[in-house]
């Protein structure tokens, strides 16, 4: 890339001192001990990708985000990433820069290693380096590639860092008793501390131990014993969960931005504060999603403000809270402080948090004040960080949420009590003024017990304060006073009508306001309790899933337990699955198949079995009946009640959906991947069999031929036939050794052993060793003069020339050339094999590297193994190369061309003076 | 093909359809073979045979092929050829250092087989180490004038290229490992620096080989070390 685009001070400088073309060599050497940029003591930011265990996709995720970094204009380098043969991974690597590695020797091997020196002189801003913990190869005692990557920060260019959770100190022994594995390779905890940032690489358990089994997860050797054992479900998790608590716990001493998952790898991290009331739990849960769905890591807050006033039981409200956050991922903290947002706020910024969120619940007038007062007050401190109110629904018996529904609202006796008592108060009232007001106002008075009962209660408790009013009045008030008299005149029976009437018409229009109300109220609860049953059951992906959300929100909601039926062995039984182990009785057993086999609702509460215990509601689509759900009310009357019903209906409608839904994903799911699978299992299984029958029958039909008829053949048919033989079995030992080669690139065995070597001498082996099969006359051999050495493992190379070779010759003609070019371009060797054959269609220059892709047969008879070039290319990825296939189009031959790089240093060469023999 | 009659060969593989193709091959080029199934019968038929020449296979039931042959080296110097998979040069290497004469890679061809043998036969005698002239096709070299030429001209060589070729020629027609190479040229303290091996003998080649791209005499044994061709070898590669 062109360094001064990104880098302008360093481009400056160099131009400054030698303006024109190429800096001169002095000038090159100073600009790179001069601080460029970043200023020198600006220390460069390590981010470290953590990996719970090998294969979790470090290197894939480092690469991701060095190409975010790269796309937002950041100079990026890789300094070394060692993709262990991944094509996916080393695809990722070759669109970003690499810094020429270093070759070290030891022991008469050659090793590629960071080229600390080559990158402090190309200064970029942001370096790639995998696995941080592995010795320096050629270092002195205990140093390690870590030691190289603190010269660079300190240097101030930034890191991008990959490490696997065994090789950190701190972990090993949880690790050990997790699996018995102790690493020995280890680098201090330290490294996590003094990284700027911790990516955790996050990954699906079941997906890397598929990946395990299929032999596609690198372990270094030491580790290969102890594969098995890694890579199960509940280790991997553990280690998974493990990593997470490492890297939290660090980001708690440190404070610093970490984020899960390898998809949205810039993190997020969220506070919640949390009271230590009912509402604590749900707003864990409810904020527990909000991270899932951003990929945050979150934060729960307590704030003791002032004064502690809690009580036990807020006390244990709160540790409950804490501990389920605690269980759902998320870390906890109390702290205290003058006040709630002022804390939250301070918190918020030690930790570097994005988002704070507060919960709101519908409890109460004042609690509603509350809380917007805290919300209003975070948003005031709080300078760029967002604060978030989350609704939260109360917990479990939520007196005026949905258990009002279910309360019949017939006029309780207590209301009559009320009316009794207000008309005693107002007579009271009435009694102490009766001086001073006069007859008409002590009327008014009394009335307002009768109104006031009429909006309250309704009509009844209004009629019998109307007749106690007068009554009262009949008895305090009129003269005689304390005494009854005969309801003698029409006075008395107009005040009487005329109370009544109030209490009617107040009753009247006040309770239908209020029934409206109810009913409006009603529904906004129902809608809500809807609106969350279908938020969460969104959020399952699994039929299992789906039904543990329905039966644990079906309780929530309507203050039940219920239980969740599956029809098994062709809808004969019903199964309790959840929650497992549910026995179903008498009744029960018998409401609920029918509820199964006629879509019909039984049980409590409905017209069938209503002496059941349970409530049995189909989960019906169009297609049957999916489930049941049984629901036991610990109200019973709920069952009963028209609201709940209408809940209940909604939820069951809703059920049924989510749970076709997740069974159809779950089968395509199944579909697409026993499809993936199958065809490559198809593809393998043709493969070997054609591979290995073809030759066979060859050589077994050529053999008893000669066996039986030796004696009748001449000489030219019988050696027709042994060279048949001859061919047939070359053929089946290339195919072998392919296998091997493949079987061995799979499982990370090929590692490269590096040595200096020459191209011509690999050219001239490679040619030597196909002499047999295909004329050296065919070659053409142009290798530019002065090619460096390169680092690279002989036998190795040789055989993807071998395969090239081989390509060439099955698809061309015997006669024609097979071209070689050598050339040095930049900092990579570039190697092409040309042949003048059937070429290449367009959409299968790509796909002919796929292991076991052949090329269209058509009419060409080409016995390909669909392995050779896939060898090719693992080879020379594994070699930090790549390759390329091109063609003009069909009949118009192909070109194979090899990248591979130079090292940036060459061997150490003494050579003599040129002396002659003699 | 006479000059080996009667020698005794013992074949030591522990697969009876390899000891069958190769006593039957072996017997029409009259050779007299000796077969042996496992390490330790090897052992006692070296001695109690006296064979000629072994054939030993590296993988044996019951003991590591190398070992035997350390065992056989402790007191004999009969030829070993080394019958080895690809992809074990270090096995190979291992095998040339604990005394092996050659190797030969399976699959082989029955041609390939007896060069090597023929070879090593001959190194044993002892006839061609110390013959001062060696020629091999158009080239030949003089080891007591210092004196190389091809097709008859001669050819100006280094100091170190005349070690090297010299050192090849000492081995003529058997494998050199890059250490023995560079042990004897350089000295044991370089035998690591294969890179010195890759500049003279490709200098070697640019003044000897006709296309040093495919070279005729001085041939990369991959992994393992170079191989200087003999005459009789490049006549029998075209038959």
């Amino acid at each position: 890339m062109n360094k001064d685009e990104h880098a302008p001070a360093t481009g400056e400088e160099i131009h400054a001192e030698a303006p024109g073309a190429a800096p001169p060599p002095d000038a090159r050497v100073r600009a790179s001990a001069a601080p460029g940029r970043p200023l020198a003591g600006a220390r460069g930011r390590l981010t470290i990708f953590l990996g719970a265990a090998p294969g979790v996709g470090k290197t894939h995720a480092m690469l991701k985000g060095g190409l975010v970094k790269r796309d937002a204009g950041i100079d990026v380098v890789i300094g070394l990433v060692d993709s262990h043969g991944r094509t996916e991974t080393g695809a990722l690597a070759l669109e970003l820069d690499a810094v020429p590695l270093r070759v070290v020797e030891q022991e008469g091997r050659l090793y590629r290693e960071l080229n600390v020196g080559a990158i402090l002189a190309r200064r970029p801003q942001l370096v790639l380096v995998d696995d941080l913990h592995r010795p320096r190869i050629g270092g002195r005692g205990d140093s390690r590639r870590y030691h190289d990557v603190e010269v660079l920060l300190a240097a101030g260019i930034d890191v991008f860092g990959t490490l696997n959770l065994q090789h950190l100190e701190g972990a090993v022994s949880q690790i050990a008793e997790l699996t018995g594995y102790r690493e020995r390779l280890l680098v201090p905890d330290r490294l996590l501390d003094e990284a700027d940032a911790i990516e955790v690489v996050d990954f699906a358990p079941a997906e890397l131990i598929r990946r395990f089994q299929a032999g596609q997860v690198w372990l270094a050797p030491q580790m290969r014993r102890a594969g098995a054992i890694f890579y199960n479900r509940p280790t991997v998790t553990a280690l998974r969960a493990l990593a997470f608590r490492i890297a939290g716990r660090r980001d708690e001493r440190k404070g610093g931005v970490a984020s899960r998952g390898g998809r949205n790898w810039v993190g997020r991290r969220l506070v919640v504060g949390v009271a230590a009331d009912d509402s604590a739990e749900p707003l864990i849960h409810a904020v527990n999603r909000i991270a899932i769905r951003n990929n945050a890591a979150w934060l729960a807050v307590h704030v003791i403000a002032g004064r502690d006033r809690r009580s036990p039981e807020q006390q244990e409200r709160l540790e409950a809270a804490l501990a389920l956050a605690r269980e759902l991922g998320g870390e906890t903290a109390v702290v205290s402080g003058r006040s709630v947002p002022e804390e939250l706020i301070r918190v918020a910024q030690t930790q570097a948090v994005a988002q704070i969120i507060v919960g709101r619940s519908q409890r109460s007038a004042l609690s509603r004040l509350f809380r917007s007062v805290t919300a209003q007050a975070l948003v005031e401190l709080g300078e760029g960080i967002e604060v978030s109110v989350v609704q939260t629904p109360r917990r479990r018996s939520r007196p005026g949420s949905l258990a009002e529904l279910i309360k019949p609202r017939a006029p309780a006796l207590q209301n009559y009590a009320i009316a009794t008592a207000s008309v005693i108060v107002a007579t009271t009232i009435a009694h102490f003024g009766s001086d001073s007001l006069g007859a008409a106002n002590l009327m008014l008075v009394l009335l307002a017990p009768v109104l006031i009962s009429a909006v309250r209660f309704g009509f009844g408790p209004a009629a019998l304060a109307a007749a106690e009013a007068v009554v009262a009045y009949n008895f305090f008030f009129v003269w005689p006073r304390f005494a009854f008299k005969a309801p003698n005149s029409l006075e008395d029976a107009v005040t009487f009508a005329m109370f009544l009437l109030a209490a009617a018409l107040t009753s009247h229009f006040a309770g239908r306001a209020r029934d409206r109300e109810i009913a409006a109220s009603d529904r906004g609860r129902i809608a809500e309790a809807l609106l969350g049953f279908s938020r969460d059951i969104a959020a399952a992906v699994r039929p299992n899933e789906v039904m543990q959300v329905i039966v644990s929100k079906v309780d929530e909601i309507l203050d039940a337990r219920s239980v969740f039926l599956l029809p098994r062995e062709n809808e004969e039984r019903l199964e309790p699955v959840i929650p497992e182990g549910e026995i179903l009785q008498g009744r029960d057993s018998e409401a609920a198949h029918w509820c199964l086999t006629n879509e019909q609702q039984t049980g409590c509460g409905t017209t069938r079995f209503a002496d059941a215990e349970r409530q049995y509601l189909p989960i019906a689509t169009g297609e049957g009946v999916l489930g049941v759900l049984g629901i036991r009310y610990n109200d019973p009357t709920a069952a009963e009640s028209q609201s709940v019903s209408l809940v209940t209906d909604g939820m069951v409608r809703q059920a049924a959906v989510a749970l076709e839904r997740a069974r159809l994903s779950e089968r395509m799911q199944d579909a697409r991947f026993l499809n993936r699978s199958e065809s490559l299992r198809t593809a393998l299984l043709s493969s070997i069999s054609h591979d290995l029958r073809t030759p066979l029958a060859s050589i077994i039909g050529a053999v008893s031929s000669l066996l039986r008829f030796g004696k009748g053949f001449d000489e030219n048919t019988r050696r027709d036939l042994l060279q048949t033989i001859h061919e047939e079995a070359d053929r089946l030992n290339r195919f072998v050794g392919n296998l091997l080669d493949m079987t061995k690139l799979e499982a990370g065995a090929l590692t490269p052993h590096l040595r200096w070597e020459d191209l011509t001498d690999l050219i001239g082996a490679a040619i030597e060793s196909q002499k047999a099969r295909i004329s050296g006359d065919r070659f053409r051999v142009q290798l530019e003069p002065g090619l460096p050495m390169l680092a690279i493992d002989f036998v190795l190379m040789e055989q993807v020339l071998i395969n090239l070779f081989d390509n060439a010759h099955k698809n061309s003609d015997p006669a024609s050339p097979v071209t070689i070019r050598g050339s040095r371009s930049g900092q990579e060797v570039v190697l092409s094999i040309h042949d003048e054959g059937v070429g290449i269609e367009r959409e299968e220059l790509t796909r002919i590297f796929e292991k076991f892709y052949r090329v269209r047969a058509k009419d060409r008879k080409v016995a390909g193994t669909g392995l050779g070039l896939a060898i090719c290319k693992g080879i020379v990825e594994a070699h930090g190369g790549s390759i390329a296939a091109a063609s003009d189009g069909p009949g118009r031959g192909s070109t194979f061309t090899i990248r591979l790089p130079v090292a940036s240093e060459s061997p150490n060469l003494v050579l003599e003076e040129s002396v002659d023999v003699d | 093909m006479s000059i080996n009659g009667g020698a005794r060969v013992l074949v030591v593989d522990d697969e009876p359809q390899i000891r069958r193709f190769l006593s039957v091959s072996l017997g029409l080029h009259e050779y007299t073979v000796v077969e042996a199934q496992t390490g330790n019968e090897a052992i006692r038929l070296c001695t109690t045979a006296q064979p000629d020449l072994v054939i030993l296979d590296l993988g044996l039931p019951d003991m590591d092929g190398r070992e035997v042959l350390s065992r056989i080296r402790e007191w004999s110097q009969v030829p070993v050829i080394v019958l080895s998979v690809r992809f074990d040069e270090q096995d190979k290497i291992d095998a040339l250092d604990r005394g092996a004469d050659d190797y030969v890679t399976k699959p082989f061809s029955m041609g390939e087989l007896l060069a090597r043998m023929r070879n090593a036969l001959r190194h044993r005698a002892g006839a061609t180490e110390e013959s001062p002239l060696f020629s091999s096709g158009g080239l030949s070299v003089d080891l007591t004038r210092r004196v190389v030429t091809v097709e008859g001209d001669e050819i100006r060589l280094s100091r170190k290229e005349y070690e090297v070729l010299r050192t090849l020629v000492k081995h003529a027609g058997k494998v050199v490992t890059h250490q023995q190479l560079l042990r004897e040229v350089w000295g044991p303290a370089h035998i690591n620096e294969t890179q010195y091996l890759r500049v003279y003998v490709g200098q070697l080649r640019q003044k000897i080989e006709r296309d040093p791209t495919q070279p005729r005499y001085i041939m990369t044994e991959a992994g393992v070390g170079y191989r200087l061709r003999q005459l009789d070898e490049i006549n029998d590669n075209s038959a």
